[in-house]
């Protein structure tokens, strides 16, 4: 279908055809992106301000008016406007077109324009006439108007597309076939061409510091190379700053101080620098030139036709008779300033001052680098006597953005009247006083501008504010690892050198398990009954750490799916019935569950009262069981509300018939803010994970289910290194990911915002078995920047399903089997479950213990 | 005040992203992709668009909001630099710039000529005229953009900064240039 299928755009895209120059292909392409580029608008939020109808009859109106007045015409030989028009009156208006038709007009002359700007660098570079590019262009555009399989190759079409500096550009079939077309020429013409470099540099002999430099009058560059380093140094500079520079008494001190670093000779990048460094031969005059600023004296194109050529000839001359700069001028003189134009300045009540307008001034400067002005200030003294200073101030320009230095003249050799002098007796004695002083700051200031001069206090107010912050962020993260030392205390009970008392813990886990599983059996409601792991609902659950005056939390994302026995609507009801039941009991902002990624890059609450949020998350969806969603905390720490708040966020799915899926996952993140720029702290905590991999994907299961969920692609183990890493960016890059256990995806190396997420946890409902995956994670974190030295991460690996393939059979073990296969889970606990606490940690110990209990080792990830 | 548009993933289909328009059908000024690509913020002013990646800039006064953006530069700058050392992980460096790299940037970088091609992320503020810390420059290549010396911008103003957080592709800004018939 064709956009001539309707009258209203036949006629404005032949105006659109005519008025720019563009091929009837190329306007109805453009046409047509604009087209759907409307469709793309959002108008339930951001409705038209008129009727479809109302504005499309206002468009016809106005094309017929503006047709009428002459700013709208057609090519001879064009079907007249008028009945069209009339004829698109009766069509049905759609918004698209209506979106596209106010456009195209000036959408198509953008496209001519960028269109000729391109033939007319492409002509400039390669040193050909734009007629001539033009014709290569057109030439290929027939060519692929001829035939429509000639396609632009799709890896250029994209990047082509995709390009910003083409975003006027006609972007059809066609077109981007003729541009491709061009670019093969123009690369294949650029390995060829005949190069010479632009600049011939010679040594340098009355330099410490420079060591070659040459100049090319014709592109304006120049080339120094420095005594200390080989490497060549490429600026832009006309004639007359090469000149000053030459003329300078020290190179070096010369450049040091006006040229390196100043954006007014920097080229833009190291690509422009590259393209000036060598010339070609233009086609058209012969020269030799750098052809991205070679201004041709010979006209070609249509538009150098309207040059005025006596203009260009004379320039050429004038180039062609310049003679060669005396490379050992006179010392220069700043140029010296009269003393017209003044204009009196008061400061305070420092008296008042007679100068040049400043304004006259800081031009002076800029054009002439450094000046001499006469100033003249009156200062009130003691007893109503005055002390006037007069006399000369340099002034010299620093380049753009670096404002100017002004400077008394106070040189030896100088004459007594152009000094800056003071009539005070203190001036007198000492050929120094406050006036001078002042004086010199006064105009200093003034040249500065008083807008600039407040942005530079602001900022050098605000840059003192912002290194304090960060230095107390660098002193509170040492403060943190100092309190993380200082909480750690062995429990009274060592698991490690006392089997027996782990056995009895991992004992009556086994029998309340059964107890419970009995209980569920003969019918009795799960609610009513004590689940095995324990739950504190009370501040205390991690042992001190994760305080909300430490100011580091933990968070989490419970996911969620449904069984597959739901229907839909049901599933859709249930959804609904979360949402409601979470925004009543004040946790959400909303009923509605909203997008997957809703809170990504937002920053979280750290309050409960709507700080959760309700998201769809499409992995909680599978073969087995119906997409659920997830449910993600706000900054959490260790207080009764929060465990609160876990547990009605669990109540309230399982009473909705929510279930942890083999496609859900329990995600921990705990604030790592003290980890800083050690690196040491990624390699010890990706050590400790390393070290106890085995079992913490076996305390990580879900324990109502026998197996893990399957480690990919959501929970897989980590790769861990043989050396450790000696950058936080390497080691947050290698650990970026939703794939793996544990995740660095927003580890930076900052003090507010860094945390480490655990991934490796399965979904669960169960307050209980929730909080001691928190306080797994928790625990290990805090254990990282706890402990000490710089291990190698997987120094002691023991991969997930070593102890299964020790145990295949998963035979019952007694005595030393049995002491091997407990030993990681007792030396898990002893070395990150602190004694802190009114229990000494009994209580989370218990917790470990009784997940160790009820669930099994896992599988290798190989099988 | 910025409208937001969550932008869809490259796998996503383009077309289903709305761009917003003002009430009379025409673009904003300003879009913004941000937040690592998740967010497209439209506005007409660069306050807006700050606005929403500095969480309470609008009600701050000018001086405030000059050490807002200087936070957030800082902030900026850590992440950066590390993405950056990632990336040049096998790149020669000397002892000395591997510690000026690795800093702490409670102490800002001082160092007269960057020579390692490593690039260094410095911002503006902590040098002149804003302070007496000599700015550095690129013993690579003495350009406006030398591809060793990465600046971000917050002193030259609201849109400098998001100009200089669009070179160092922390952010893309784009202005719209509409013209209708």
């Amino acid at each position: 279908m064709t956009c001539r299928n309707s009258r209203l755009s036949s006629v404005i895209t032949t105006f659109a055809r005519d008025m720019s120059g563009l091929e009837d292909n190329q306007v109805l392409g453009l046409y047509h992106s604009l087209m759907r580029e409307d469709r793309s608008h959002d108008y339930e939020t951001h409705p038209r301000l008129m009727p479809v109808q109302d504005e499309h009859d206002q468009i016809i109106d106005a094309v017929e008016s503006r047709f009428e007045r002459g700013e709208l015409t057609m090519n001879t030989g064009s079907h007249h406007p008028a009945r069209r028009l009339a004829a698109a009156r009766l069509e049905t208006p759609e918004s698209a077109r209506l979106y596209a038709a106010r456009r195209i007009i000036g959408r198509a002359q953008r496209g001519a324009r960028a269109q000729r700007n391109y033939l007319q660098s492409y002509a400039r570079e390669l040193g050909a006439t734009e007629t001539a590019a033009a014709y290569e262009y057109w030439n290929a555009f027939a060519e692929a108007s001829d035939n429509a399989q000639l396609q632009p190759s799709s890896a250029f079409a994209r990047a082509w597309r995709s390009n910003p500096d083409h975003t006027d550009l006609p972007l059809d079939r066609r077109s981007v076939y003729a541009f491709e077309q061009m670019e093969i020429a123009r690369a294949t013409r650029n390995l060829g061409a005949e190069t010479r470099p632009a600049v011939t540099r010679h040594p340098i002999t009355n330099s410490a510091a420079i060591a070659e430099m040459g100049y090319d009058r014709e592109g304006g560059r120049i080339e120094i190379v420095m005594h200390s380093s080989s490497r060549v140094y490429a600026y832009r500079m006309n004639e007359t700053e090469y000149e000053n520079f030459v003329a300078s008494t020290s190179l070096g001190a010369y450049y040091a101080r006006n040229i390196r670093g100043n954006s007014d000779y920097q080229y833009a990048s190291v690509e422009d620098a590259a393209e000036a460094a060598v010339h070609r031969r233009c086609a058209t005059c012969g020269r030799w030139a750098a052809m991205s600023s070679h201004d041709c004296p010979v006209t070609s194109s249509d538009e150098d036709l309207n040059r005025d050529i006596r203009e260009a000839v004379l320039r050429a001359r004038a180039r062609a008779s310049a003679t060669p700069t005396n490379p050992l001028p006179d010392i220069p003189q700043p140029v010296r300033i009269p003393a017209t134009n003044t204009v009196r300045y008061t400061k305070d009540n420092a008296g008042s001052m007679r100068i040049r307008g400043i304004t006259r001034l800081r031009q002076d400067a800029r054009i002439n680098s450094t000046i001499e002005t006469p100033v003249e200030a009156t200062f009130v003294i003691e007893n109503g006597e005055s002390a006037v200073v007069t006399g000369h101030l340099m002034i010299e320009y620093n380049g753009r953005g670096l404002g100017y230095d002004v400077t008394p003249v106070t040189e030896l050799g100088d004459s007594r009247e152009d000094n800056l002098r003071c009539s005070c007796p203190l001036y007198q004695r000492n050929y120094h006083c406050e006036h001078v002083d002042g004086t010199v700051d006064h105009v200093r200031n003034l040249m500065i501008g008083e807008t600039e001069l407040r942005n530079r206090r602001a900022a050098t107010t605000a840059v003192d504010s912002v290194t304090a912050t960060v230095s107390a962020e660098t002193l509170s993260a040492q403060l943190e690892v100092d309190a993380a030392r200082a909480t750690f205390v062995p429990r009274e009970v060592s698991f490690t050198d006392d089997p027996e008392k782990f056995q009895e813990l991992y004992t009556s886990a086994r029998e309340s398990r059964r107890i419970y599983k009995n209980a569920l059996a003969a019918g009795i409601n799960s609610e009513d009954l004590e689940y095995p792991v324990p739950f504190v609902k009370t501040a205390g659950a991690l042992g001190g750490l994760y305080t909300r005056e430490s100011g580091q939390g933990f968070g989490t994302e419970i996911e969620y799916s449904f069984p597959q026995t739901m229907s839909r609507e049901d599933q859709r009801l249930a959804n609904r019935q979360i949402g409601q039941a979470l925004y009543a009991a004040g946790l959400t902002d909303s009923s509605r569950q909203k997008e997957y990624g809703a809170t990504h890059y937002t920053t979280p609450s750290t309050e409960h009262a709507q700080g959760w949020s309700f998201e769809e998350d499409p992995s909680t969806g599978g073969r087995d069981y119906l997409q659920g969603g997830e449910i993600i905390s706000p900054i959490m720490y260790d207080e009764a509300e929060t465990w609160e708040n876990v547990e009605k966020v669990c109540k309230i799915l399982k009473e909705n018939g929510a279930i942890p899926s083999k496609g859900a996952g329990a995600h921990v993140h705990v604030g790592a803010g003290e980890y800083d720029h050690n690196v040491a702290n990624y390699n010890r905590i990706l050590a400790a994970y390393g070290e106890n991999e085995d079992l913490l994907y076996r305390l990580s299961t879900n324990p109502e289910a026998r197996a893990h969920r399957p480690y990919h692609p959501y929970c897989g183990p980590n790769n861990l290194p043989s050396t450790p890493y000696t950058e936080i960016g390497t080691a947050s890059s290698a650990h970026n990911s939703h794939g793996v256990a544990i995740n660095f995806q927003s580890m930076r190396g900052q003090e507010t915002s860094d945390n480490v997420e655990f991934r490796l946890f399965d979904a669960t409902l169960n307050p209980g078995v929730l909080q001691t995956q928190i306080m797994i994670a928790t625990s290990i974190t805090a254990a990282a920047s706890r402990e000490s030295g710089n291990p190698r991460p997987n120094a002691q690996k023991t991969s997930v399903g070593t102890a299964l393939e020790g145990n295949p059979q998963r035979e019952p073990l007694t005595g030393d089997a049995w002491n091997a296969q407990t030993k990681s889970v007792r030396a898990f606990i002893d070395r990150f479950i602190s004694g802190t606490g009114a229990d000494g940690g009994a209580v989370r110990a218990k917790q470990i213990a009784t997940l160790f209990a009820i669930n099994r080792w896992q599988r290798s990830i190989q099988r | 005040m910025a409208i937001l548009v969550r932008n869809v993933s490259m796998t996503q289909d383009a077309e289903r992203i709305t761009v917003p328009t003002r009430p009379d059908g025409t673009y904003y000024r300003f879009e913004l992709i941000c937040d690592g690509g998740w967010s497209r913020v439209y506005d007409d002013t660069t306050s807006g668009l700050l606005g929403h990646m500095i969480p309470g800039y609008l009600a701050l006064t000018h001086e405030q909001q000059l050490a807002a953006r200087i936070q957030h530069a800082v902030d900026n700058q850590v992440r950066l630099q590390a993405q950056l050392n990632s990336f040049f992980n096998n790149t020669p460096r000397t002892t000395v710039e591997d510690d000026i790299l690795n800093g702490c940037r409670d102490a800002q970088p001082l160092v007269a000529q960057w020579d390692c091609a490593v690039p260094l992320v410095a911002i503006d503020t902590f040098y002149a005229p804003y302070t007496d810390n000599q700015i550095p420059v690129s013993g690579i290549a003495d350009v406006a953009m030398p591809p060793n010396l990465w600046w971000l911008k917050p002193g030259h103003g609201e849109l400098e900064y998001l100009r200089s957080l669009h070179e160092a592709s922390l952010v893309d800004l784009h202005i719209s240039k509409e013209e209708v018939v």
